[in-house]
This record gives C-alpha cells, sequence and structure tokens, in this order.
C-alpha cells in the first residue's frame, strides 16, 4: 500500500506548450535565457518547470518567428499551466506567489485580506 | 496607435452599471460571502477572447480534415481506440454542465471582472462540448470498428458505471454555486484536467492517435484560463474570513469526489487501454496531483488558513490499487459496455509487476480466467467468478472495490430504514452531511434487477447493426465475436447486491 505522507508547500511552477513553431521558439529563448529549467519534449508537448517563475516574452517570440504576436495569440499554444498565471501587456507569466494574497511579483498592487 | 490590454481592460470594468429599473433577483443562493474585490489574471477581453478562439479553431479542424487524408483514423492502435468510446461519451456530459456553472456563477457573482472570465467559460464549455463530439464523429466516419462511437451519448446515459460519471460531472451544476465552483474550477479543472488533457494525450499520440491530443491540448488551453477562474473565485472567496469553513468542506468534498471517479477510470484507461504505455497512472497523479496541485497550490494556502483536503491520504492510500479493481469491475461485466475490451497479455502482465509491485498476485488470476473465458464458445464471463456484484456506492455510484478487494473500505450500513452502501467512510461522511442529496438516487443494480442480462443488453441497445452481435467483446479478435444468444444462454440474473 503507497505510504501517505504530508505534501510539502514548493516554489517549482510549470507550463506546458503543445507542439508549435511558437512553442519551440518560445523553448530556444528560455533555454538561452533561464538555463536552471527543467525542459522535457514529450509526444506532443513541451514541459517547461522551474522554481519561482516562468515569463514569457511575447514579442521576442514574435520577433524570432518574423511576425507580430501578441498574447492571447500565443495563448493558442500554452496548453497548461502549474504555479499562478498572470497576463500583462506583452508577457505571460506562472509564478509561484500567491498573487492578491502575497506580493505580486509583476509588480501590481495585491489585494490583501479583509 | 495599438490598443493597451491593460488599459483596455481596466476601462471595460469602468462600464458596469447598475439597472434601476428591476430589483436584482437571487436565482441561485449561495452560503458563501463574496466580496466586491476581485481580480480576473487573464484580463478576459471578448474581442480578443474570439480571435484566439478561432485560431485554435482552425489549426484544430485543420489538422482533423488533413489526418483523414493520411488515413490517420487507422493508425490508432486498437486497444487504445476502444478507450475513446467510453471517453468521448462521458466527457460532453461534464463540459454541459460546467457550462451551465458559468450561467449559476455570472447570477449568483456580483463582480464584473470575475464575470468576464466565467463569460469566456462558458463559450469554451460549448466549444468542447461541440470538439468532443466531433472527435467521437471523427472516429465513428473513419475508424475500421466505429460500433459504439455511434450511440456514444445514448449509451452514456444508462450504463452501469458511466453513472458515477454523471453522479461527479452532476456536482459542477447541482447545489451551491460557489461549491459548483470549487468542484469545476479549483478541483476538477485545476488538479484532474492535467491528467486528462495533458499526460492522456501522450499515452495517446504513443498509441498512434495524434487527433485525440490536437483536441485535447486546445482544449486544455482553454482550461488554463479556467483554472485562473477557480484560483480568483477563490482567492476573493479567502478574503472574507467568515468564508474560510466552508471553503474547506468544499475542497475537502469535491477532492474526494473527483479522485473516486476520475482517478479510477483515467486510471483504467491508461493502464489498461495502452499498448505503448508512457508511465504507471499513480505516478502521473503523484506528479500532477501530488507534486503540483497540493504542493505547489493547495499546501501553499495553509497560511490563509486552509488545509490540504482531508481525505487525501485515503487517496494516496488509493492510488496504488484503485484502477485496478475498477477494471476488473469494468472487465467482469464487459457485456454492459458499447465498447471492446482486450485481454492482458504475458506482456502486460509483466509491466503491471515492475510498475505496481504484488500486482499479480492479487489480480494475475483473474485476467488469466479473463483471457480463457474471452472466447464465447467457454460459454461464461468474468463476473460469473464472483460470488455477487460489488455494491453501488450512494453518493459517488461507483463500485465499492476501493482500494483493494481484500483490504476494501466498504461500508453497508442502515441509514434511514434503508441498507445504504459507501465506498468509503469519506463518501458517507458526505452523505450524512446532505443526506436529501442522495437518498432519491436509484442506482443501476435497482433499475435491473431480477432481469437477464440478454435482456438488459439489448434494451440498452449495445448491439451492433445485425441486430445480434454485440457491440462490446471482452477481445479485439474479429473472429469469435459474441452474440445476443450467447449472452443469452449464460442465463445470467442482474442481482442487486443490497437486496433486502
Amino acid at each position: 500500500m503507497t505510504e501517505e505522507k504530508k505534501v510539502a508547500a514548493r516554489d517549482t511552477v510549470g507550463l506546458v506548450l503543445m507542439g508549435s513553431e511558437e512553442a519551440d521558439v518560445a523553448v530556444e529563448i528560455l533555454q538561452e535565457e533561464r538555463p536552471d529549467l527543467r525542459i522535457t519534449k514529450t509526444n506532443c508537448y513541451y514541459m517547461i518547470e522551474g522554481e519561482g517563475k516562468i515569463e514569457i516574452d511575447v514579442n521576442q517570440v514574435g520577433e524570432r518567428l518574423g511576425r507580430a504576436l501578441d498574447v492571447p495569440s500565443f495563448l493558442v499554444v500554452m496548453s497548461s499551466y502549474y504555479g499562478r498565471a498572470q497576463v500583462e501587456e506583452q508577457k505571460f507569466g506562472v509564478y509561484a506567489e500567491l498573487l492578491q494574497l502575497e506580493e505580486n511579483p509583476t509588480g501590481g498592487r495585491p489585494a490583501g485580506r479583509s | 496607435m495599438p490598443r493597451n490590454l491593460v488599459q483596455a481592460h481596466e476601462k471595460v470594468k469602468g462600464l458596469e452599471w447598475e439597472p434601476t429599473y428591476c430589483l436584482p433577483e437571487v436565482k441561485y443562493p449561495t452560503r458563501f460571502h463574496i466580496p466586491k474585490k476581485a481580480k480576473d489574471p487573464f484580463r478576459h477581453l471578448i474581442r480578443d477572447y474570439m480571435a484566439m478562439e478561432t485560431e485554435k479553431d482552425n489549426r484544430q479542424y485543420g489538422f482533423l480534415d488533413g489526418a483523414v487524408r493520411m488515413d490517420n483514423p487507422n493508425q490508432i492502435e486498437p486497444r487504445f481506440a476502444e478507450a475513446l468510446k467510453p471517453a468521448l461519451a462521458i466527457l460532453p456530459f461534464a463540459e454541459y454542465a460546467a457550462g451551465k456553472c458559468q450561467g449559476m456563477l455570472i447570477s449568483a457573482v456580483d463582480n464584473q471582472e470575475l464575470r468576464q472570465g466565467y463569460l469566456a467559460q462558458m463559450l469554451d464549455e460549448i466549444r468542447h462540448t461541440q470538439q468532443e463530439i466531433y472527435l467521437g464523429r471523427y472516429y465513428m466516419k473513419h475508424y475500421a470498428d466505429p460500433a459504439g462511437f455511434d450511440i456514444g451519448q445514448k449509451g452514456f446515459g444508462s450504463q452501469l458505471l458511466a453513472s458515477a460519471g454523471r453522479a461527479f460531472f452532476e456536482t459542477f451544476v447541482a447545489g451551491d454555486p460557489i461549491e459548483c465552483s470549487f468542484s469545476l474550477q479549483v478541483v476538477g479543472e485545476t488538479a484532474f484536467t492535467n491528467p486528462l488533457f495533458v499526460a492522456f494525450p501522450n499515452t495517446a499520440a504513443a498509441n498512434g492517435d495524434h487527433a485525440t491530443p490536437t483536441v485535447f491540448l486546445s482544449i486544455q488551453s482553454d482550461e488554463s484560463r479556467h483554472m485562473a477562474n477557480g484560483y480568483a473565485t477563490l482567492v476573493t472567496m479567502l478574503s472574507d474570513d467568515r468564508n474560510l469553513p466552508l471553503i474547506q468542506e468544499a475542497v475537502d468534498k469535491y477532492f474526494w469526489r473527483g479522485h473516486i471517479f476520475i482517478d479510477a477510470f483515467l486510471g483504467a484507461l491508461t493502464d489498461y487501454f495502452s499498448v505503448h504505455r508512457i508511465d504507471a497512472y499513480k505516478n502521473l497523479w503523484q506528479q500532477w496531483i501530488i507534486e503540483d496541485w497540493v504542493g505547489s497550490y493547495i499546501a501553499r494556502l495553509e497560511k490563509f488558513g486552509l488545509k490540504a483536503p482531508r481525505w487525501l491520504p485515503h487517496a494516496q492510500q488509493n492510488i496504488a490499487w484503485m484502477n485496478h479493481s475498477a477494471a476488473i469491475a469494468a472487465f467482469a461485466l464487459w457485456p454492459l459496455s458499447f465498447w471492446r475490451y482486450d485481454v492482458m497479455t504475458e506482456k502486460d502482465f509483466a509491466w503491471f509487476e515492475q510498475y505496481y509491485p504484488g500486482w499479480y498476485s492479487h489480480y494475475g488470476k483473474f485476467w488469466e480466467e479473463y483471457r480463457r473465458m474471452a472466447d464465447p464458445r467457454e460459454g461464461q464471463i468474468p463476473a460469473m467468478l464472483f460470488d455477487k456484484l460489488p455494491p453501488l456506492c450512494q453518493v459517488c455510484q461507483m463500485p465499492c472495490v476501493f482500494p483493494r478487494q481484500d483490504i476494501s473500505t466498504v461500508r453497508v450500513v442502515e441509514k434511514d430504514g434503508n441498507k445504504r452502501a459507501f465506498c468509503s467512510e469519506a463518501c458517507e461522511w458526505m452523505f450524512d452531511l446532505e443526506p436529501l442529496r442522495y437518498v432519491g438516487y436509484t442506482n443501476w443494480y435497482e433499475k435491473f434487477d431480477g432481469r437477464d442480462l440478454a435482456e438488459v443488453v439489448l434494451e440498452l441497445g449495445y448491439v451492433r447493426p445485425d441486430g445480434k452481435t454485440l457491440i462490446a467483446q471482452p477481445h479485439l479478435n474479429p473472429e469469435h465475436m459474441w452474440t445476443i444468444d450467447d449472452i443469452r444462454r449464460l442465463h445470467y440474473e442482474i442481482k442487486n447486491p443490497l437486496r433486502q
């Protein structure tokens, strides 16, 4: 029988990008800028995991693709994540922090508690 | 000048108004206290949303069109194709219930920012219903053995084990609307859609099925926003301390409900319908549910007063065995299905023993007998190996077989003068919290008690167009297909194990 044990909180976040040209480029950029990330290619998607946060500059992805790309267009290939997601003007990010409850890493104002 | 997403989203929020020409009507009362302040992390705007979804559909349907030209539907492993028959029959109901849930939330939650996310989700759920039905149609039209894909929706409505799927998915739409959000968005979508719409497509691709990953990963790209809807709802409710015990109760209840159905069902499909396996379901569960959902999400909320789901340790005990027990419950009564099963080979036995040490000693004999009985000339079905059928849980409608027959957590108890079965302490706890919610449910055995198996198969419509050959078969061999006459010769009576 599987042993039951208390599950500890962790700072790991993850992102799943479905196989696509946008994902290939995003992964290429992340490999250059975040060598600490663990990136696995499966049969049909990339699994990208790391500590604290994963951010994708969508402008940069668009530049390498040679066409304009905005965040909603990039989200077409963003299949899943774990952590807290946040959409900004030209950036998509996943954060370990509990956005709105803990400090907001994207610079926004935390909502706080009543 | 290009539009600024953040500014546009702020502006749209300011367009809300309070109508003065009618009184607000409470259609879906809630026990939760709903604060006015909330944030939508995806900053939904309908114009962007529509463009994004159009692109998703163009890519998905474009692939399916090309895939037909390449005869892709027949490159799938036949064993795995059979898994899609129940899966694509059950899922549209979940999507439809999820869409209705958004209507409840839009009505109940007086916050424009959250409502915008719920609105997009409602449209997503309709899209998913269509995608899944279309995927079933794709295989029905182009796969070599379409029987079962054609009656998926009808078949689902009356299938023995599908009742459990319906019972779980109804928690998206029955009861307090904020509880429905917790069942759907915080638990169902954030925890369990990843094993379903991410890990399962990876297994599908390994088994020659490229259509399911294309459709499911596209669905999951919407689920990502739904997870954020769940998170936004959760933190909004958490900002009023009076909600904390209600949130805890909801997380306790619906984590268990999701676990008991999804892990048994998806675990059986992943492990027993694959030829080429990526990993054991229990390992995928450890990754997606324990590490990612609990570790990276729920456990972090502990400092805000929310504890891990009460029944999580029981789920951790269940996970090594529950899909095997569920598989036996399904395979033993194979004629009551609208899909085929495959025999387990020596290669399968070795894999199970490697990934689930001790598997053979608990289940090996059953699978050897199953293989022998697959031929209709043997004149037996595996259910005959058991003295009686396992009772169905009055709450989750799953057969009470968990985690394993020799260490079963089943409990049969008197409630309001009736004998009731529960698969676990957790389900009995839920019954006692809201008995009126569950007492009226007439389960599958009660409907068909005392009937001959052949009569029931005919009544459910689980026969092929020749009127004789069963849709379900216990093997994938085109020879020696079972007919309704073979079933008649069994003289097998459906007996409600709780018959008074």
